[in-house]
């Protein structure tokens, strides 16, 4: 049966468990500018009530617990697009460059083919004349050294990458540190049933950024977050994080390990994959371009130089070093400073432009590669401003993405003013009850004492 | 003839008109799609059908040719402006397509509809990443 003292107990308990629900909406509103938070529900419930014969006795309520809400799906499809946005603008930030040294359509090895080639066409007129024979020579030196110019660009652009590369791996050593120092204390409020409120936010926050520099996958444990890469290097288990570590590679570029095991080219995604991408991929697949290049047109030209013969009617020689593999472009060299080599001549005389043809051909013959050295190039150079539209387009794309999954969350997990004022006068009104109970209570109580003590007193 | 000139130089105005159009109604179904509006996105998903039907109709080059290179380049300006906002458009629809993959993972998941309970997948040591 219910006593006054009970009533009291439910009406004290009611009064904490509304103190608790103002507390959260009080957290709430104070928060509602704060990134990354998730508004708190005030989760309340019934006690056990108290059966005696055919009668039950409600005990009260109880506050169970204080909830962020949170919706796992929407938080990871934005460290999805976190990590693809990052990615994307990392490959474009690094493509721009590389786009620069192919933009300038009147510079580069283009421009230098096309002059090239209207210098031996000169030739046709005057094919003994030694100042339009040098013009050759200085064109083609001009070639040879913006084949030098765009190698070492590359390079150049290539190890600018790697730089950013391990300060990246630094940058994730030091958050995944700060998220074990979170998880673990998180682990350890999930197994008591508690609520890990702000802590959570806090760890939710760091992944987010730990996204940014790569992919990351989530998976629940009993003992807090596992973290681990896109390929399942663990990064944090519960409470403990694993370094990664860098070395330098045989090709001179940074390699990322984990426990002794070479994960570079597992890594995707976020900033260091981006810059992994064009570090590891885009360039050295355009240097392989530019080589091969190189090469090609070489041998191509050589060889119709071979044809033909110079101003002393000797058979013509190589103009350009032979040279092929990785590096070719770089090792490119004119081996001929005498303009009376260039191989006019198809007989042997003097005044014979024969051979010019086959010199002229070599503009337009198709070399190994499927194209024509111009046209080669040029392929080259759309290659590079369909990657970096490409990267361009991934970011508008992550961006309104990210536009969309933030209004969501926001409308699912943030703070909503009027629904806080809402819930903080039913929580006063509530409390304000319970209070009243109290002091009803409490008057009882008193008129019971006063009546006790009328009977003592009573003669 | 003249006549005939001025009928292509209206057609020409009219093709350009179309190709800036369509960047519209691709933007404005871009806009649609961040403010989660179905019915919008829905209206200028009709307009781009409309207007695309038109343009695969006209043989642009045939229409442009011999015309003044400013022309040409305008023409040219617009189809490069209307084919990067189409990659966008194209990489937020993959994005959009794998937002519906979650969710759909997520209510065969949990067979019954969206509970915001721990999934009954969680004790046996799946997740919302593995299940996707």
């Amino acid at each position: 049966m219910g006593s006054l003292l009970s009533t009291m107990w439910m009406a004290a308990q009611a009064l904490e468990a509304d103190q608790g629900a103002l507390d959260a909406t009080s957290n709430n509103i104070a928060n509602q500018n704060t990134p990354g938070y998730s508004r708190e529900l005030a989760i309340f419930t019934e006690a056990t009530p108290t059966v005696e014969g055919n009668l039950t006795y409600g005990n009260g309520v109880l506050l169970q617990q204080i909830q962020s809400v949170r919706d796992q799906v929407l938080q990871l499809r934005i460290g999805e697009e976190n990590q693809q946005q990052s990615s994307a603008q990392a490959q474009y930030g690094a493509l721009q460059q590389v786009q620069n040294l192919f933009a300038d359509p009147t510079q580069g090895i283009g421009a230098d083919f096309t002059a090239f080639f209207n210098n031996i066409s000169q030739l046709s007129t005057q094919p003994s004349s030694i100042p339009t024979r040098q013009a050759v020579l200085t064109s083609a030196q001009n070639l040879v050294n913006d084949f030098h110019a765009t190698g070492q660009n590359l390079d150049s652009i290539q190890s600018g990458l790697n730089q950013t590369v391990a300060q990246e791996v630094s940058q994730i050593n030091s958050l995944t540190q700060q998220i074990a120092q979170i998880n673990e204390r998180v682990g350890q409020m999930q197994r008591l049933g508690q609520d890990p409120g702000s802590l959570g936010d806090q760890e939710t926050q760091l992944i987010q950024k730990l996204s940014q520099l790569t992919t990351v996958n989530q998976i629940q444990t009993e003992n807090g977050l596992t973290l681990t890469t896109g390929s399942g290097t663990p990064l944090v288990v519960g409470g403990q994080s694993f370094a990664l570590q860098t070395t330098n590679g045989a090709s001179g570029m940074t390699d990322i390990s984990s426990q002794g095991q070479d994960i570079t080219s597992s890594l995707d995604g976020g900033q260091l994959g981006g810059n992994l991408q064009v570090r590891d991929t885009v360039i050295p697949g355009l240097l392989t371009q530019i080589d091969n290049l190189a090469s090609q047109f070489t041998t191509s030209f050589n060889a119709a130089q071979a044809s033909g013969y110079d101003l002393n009617g000797n058979h013509g020689q190589a103009l350009f070093a032979d040279t092929s593999g990785p590096g070719a472009a770089n090792n490119l060299s004119l081996v001929v400073s005498d303009p009376s080599l260039i191989a006019a001549s198809s007989d042997g005389s003097q005044g014979s432009n024969g051979n010019l043809s086959n010199l002229l051909a070599v503009q337009t013959q198709a070399l190994p590669s499927g194209a024509n050295p111009v046209d080669t190039y040029a392929n080259l150079v759309s290659q590079v401003g369909n990657l970096t539209a490409q990267a361009q387009a991934e970011i508008g794309a992550s961006t309104s993405s990210l536009n969309q999954l933030n209004n969501q969350l926001g409308a699912e997990s943030g703070v909503n003013l009027d629904e806080e004022t809402t819930n903080l006068m039913n929580y006063q009104r509530a409390y304000q009850a319970a209070a009243r109970v109290v002091s009803t209570i409490d008057s009882l109580t008193q008129s019971v004492l006063d009546m006790g003590s009328g009977v003592t007193a009573a003669p | 003839m003249l006549h005939d000139d001025a009928n292509r130089k209206q057609e020409q105005a009219e093709y350009l008109g179309r190709v800036q159009a369509l960047g519209q109604a691709i933007a404005s179904a871009i806009s649609a799609i961040e403010k989660y509006d179905r019915t919008r996105f829905e209206a200028h998903l009709a307009v781009q059908e409309t207007i695309c039907n038109r343009l695969t109709a006209t043989n642009w080059k045939v229409l442009f040719e011999g015309t003044a290179p400013s022309l040409i380049e305008e023409v040219r300006q617009a189809h490069m402006a209307l084919a990067q906002l189409n990659r966008v458009y194209a990489a937020l629809l993959k994005r959009v397509r794998r937002s519906s993959g979650l969710i759909v993972a997520l209510y065969r998941s949990h067979g019954e509809g969206y509970d915001r309970g721990p999934s009954p997948l969680l004790s046996q040591g799946h997740t919302w990443s593995c299940e996707a």
